[in-house]
């Protein structure tokens, strides 16, 4: 960390920026690379399975 | 009972953590543009070079900010899809174009008039480089507003229907979106709190100038623009904030009354509680002192409209899951394979509490089914904890009233020409620079730790929301984030500190202490 202070600032950001990139990545393809969901949508059935009843029943009485 | 089980706890925490991060980072960025382009637009209209070592120097910290802020939102997006799937699915047709469009605004009118900023000084002319900064400035607010509008929708979902077929929100109006109340009120009270930072970082950074008695000229007219536009950003805030609790009085009862303690309805107009220990447990504030009308003034705009109560609030909330346990069957019945259109007319009829039925799905997977003690434990959930939202929330507005007094004080001895006598005002100006992102973080407390149970409020309960992941991944993924954002703060609180103590002499002109010092 010394030694980053002692540098010019410009050196300083680029070398923190490439630090970043390389840490970003290697967090998302550690932990993130394989989502769920891509492109934010999912399989239908997969959905009704996490939300819903397989089996339907007679609904109860709804209260106005 | 289904347990909640940690990866639910451990994916929230590692939302709320990091977006508290990246939060260190935002507000310095939207303020200190905007008080960059104030000292380069008093440059260009009086040709004084002082004015432009100011704009140079405070862009340097800018950049600072800037280098090691952005892309700290980029973890969120990669939690959307690997921790939060299934609101990722439920909210991807609303968040596409908000998000999409926010990312053209951070990286290609952002950065790159950032990059022009630094290396445009010897390059454009004065106003065209005045344009620059006035882009920088107006490209960060603009990649607030996207995301802003995302997060509005989630307190607020205006503009989008739910598609059986699909099983998500589907976007019905986007104008609707773009100007949902809420979302409009957050954006501007965001920013404006970001002004309050940045405003407060340069008068305490100047006042430790003045303190020192070094380049005090420089300090003096970096004092003067700060205190000017914190003072106004502030009243901004203080006017927004009131605002905002009107919207929230509108929308958003539920986390009304939980940051109020409001647990029964007063008759109108409310009296607002200044002080009192909220009893979650017995629901009711201990030692409360109320100050007569004020919230019923504040909430409803009015002096016969009630606040509605927690206890209430709750009362209808059951209704509403008992609904929501209809609705839920006849979507089920609708998904089974009833096309009849009875069911379909079962559903249309009670569609908008099935959120509340899916309440239920913490504590049986027969929603339909669920007893009258799993009833009232969804009940319960659907207020957040009181304690935690009446502190957050009276802290930062008392954070923000020490603001008022710390600007309107700079301002007022600074016109007065007898700044340099009041050296206590000066220490508070710099003792204060942490506090603007304490305020705000409190802020981002109340948001969204008052919208719970909901990722979507009243449409899709937290619990629902979140992967079926591996708790050690969490664990795992965590520590990385906690480590990558602390070296990240180490840098930036090192970096700043070392330019601070140099000062303007970091810009090496010759004119400033350090350099004067050397020379002497």
């Amino acid at each position: 960390m010394r030694r980053l202070h002692g540098m010019p600032l410009a050196l300083a950001i680029t070398l923190t920026l490439v630090a970043k990139v390389l840490i970003l990545m290697a967090l998302h393809k550690a932990f993130f690379a394989e989502p769920m969901v891509k492109k934010m949508r999912m399989p239908t059935e997969k959905i009704e399975q996490h939300l819903l009843n397989t089996t339907p029943s007679p609904p109860p009485k709804a209260q106005p | 009972m289904i347990p909640v089980d940690d990866v639910v706890s451990l994916s929230r925490l590692q939302f709320g953590l990091t977006a508290m991060y990246h939060f260190l980072f935002v507000p310095l960025t939207l303020g200190l543009s905007w008080i960059l382009v104030i000292m380069e637009s008093v440059y260009v209209m009086t040709g004084r070079e002082i004015y432009r070592d100011m704009t140079k120097f405070w862009g340097k910290l800018f950049g600072i900010n800037f280098a090691m802020g952005v892309t700290t939102g980029i973890t969120l997006e990669f939690q959307f899809g690997t921790n939060w799937a299934y609101y990722s699915h439920y909210v991807g047709d609303i968040f596409g174009t908000p998000l999409a469009i926010e990312g053209m605004m951070a990286f290609f009118l952002e950065s790159t008039f950032v990059g022009l900023f630094f290396f445009g000084w010897n390059r454009l002319s004065r106003v065209q480089h005045l344009g620059v900064t006035f882009l920088v400035a107006l490209g960060s607010s603009l990649s607030a507003l996207w995301i802003l509008i995302a997060n509005g929708w989630m307190n607020n979902p205006v503009g989008a229907e739910f598609n059986v077929e699909t099983m998500r929100m589907e976007l019905v109006s986007i104008a609707d979106v773009i100007f949902n109340p809420v979302a409009q009120v957050k954006f501007v009270h965001t920013v404006a709190a970001g002004y309050v930072t940045a405003s407060m970082f340069v008068l305490g950074v100047s006042a430790f100038y003045l303190l020192k008695a070094r380049d005090i000229p420089f300090a003096l007219r970096s004092f003067a623009i700060a205190a000017g536009f914190g003072l106004a950003s502030t009243l901004s805030v203080i006017v927004l904030g009131d605002e905002s609790g009107y919207t929230a009085g509108e929308v958003n009862k539920v986390k009304l009354a939980a940051i109020e303690a409001e647990w029964e309805t007063e008759a109108a107009p409310a009296a607002l509680t200044v002080f009192g220990l909220p009893n979650d447990a017995e629901q009711r504030t201990d030692y409360a002192v109320k100050i007569p009308y004020v919230l019923g003034l504040i909430a409803t705009r009015s002096t016969d409209k009630p606040v509605v109560g927690i206890k209430e609030l709750k009362r209808q909330h059951e209704v509403r899951i008992r609904n929501g346990m209809a609705s839920y069957a006849a979507l089920t019945r609708l998904k089974s394979g009833d096309k009849s259109p009875e069911a379909r007319a079962d559903f249309l009829r009670l569609k908008d509490d099935l959120g509340y039925g899916l309440l239920l799905k913490k504590y049986t997977p027969r929603v339909i089914d669920a007893t009258e003690a799993q009833i009232r434990m969804a009940v319960n959930d659907t207020v957040p904890k009181v304690a935690p939202l009446f502190w957050s929330f009276r802290i930062m507005v008392a954070l923000g009233m020490l603001f008022l007094f710390i600007f309107s004080a700079s301002f007022y001895f600074l016109v007065r020409k007898r700044l340099a006598e009041q050296r206590w005002l000066l220490k508070l100006a710099v003792a204060s620079i942490p506090l603007p992102w304490v305020a705000a973080e409190l802020g981002w407390v109340v948001a969204e730790y008052g919208r719970q149970p909901w990722t979507i409020a009243g449409i899709l309960p937290t619990h629902l929301s979140a992967s079926t992941l591996k708790v050690e991944n969490l664990y795992f993924s965590l520590a990385g984030f906690l480590a990558f954002y602390t070296l990240l703060l180490v840098v930036e609180m090192g970096l700043m500190i070392k330019y601070t103590r140099q000062g303007p002499s970091s810009l090496h002109t010759g004119k400033y202490h350090w350099e004067k010092l050397e020379a002497a």
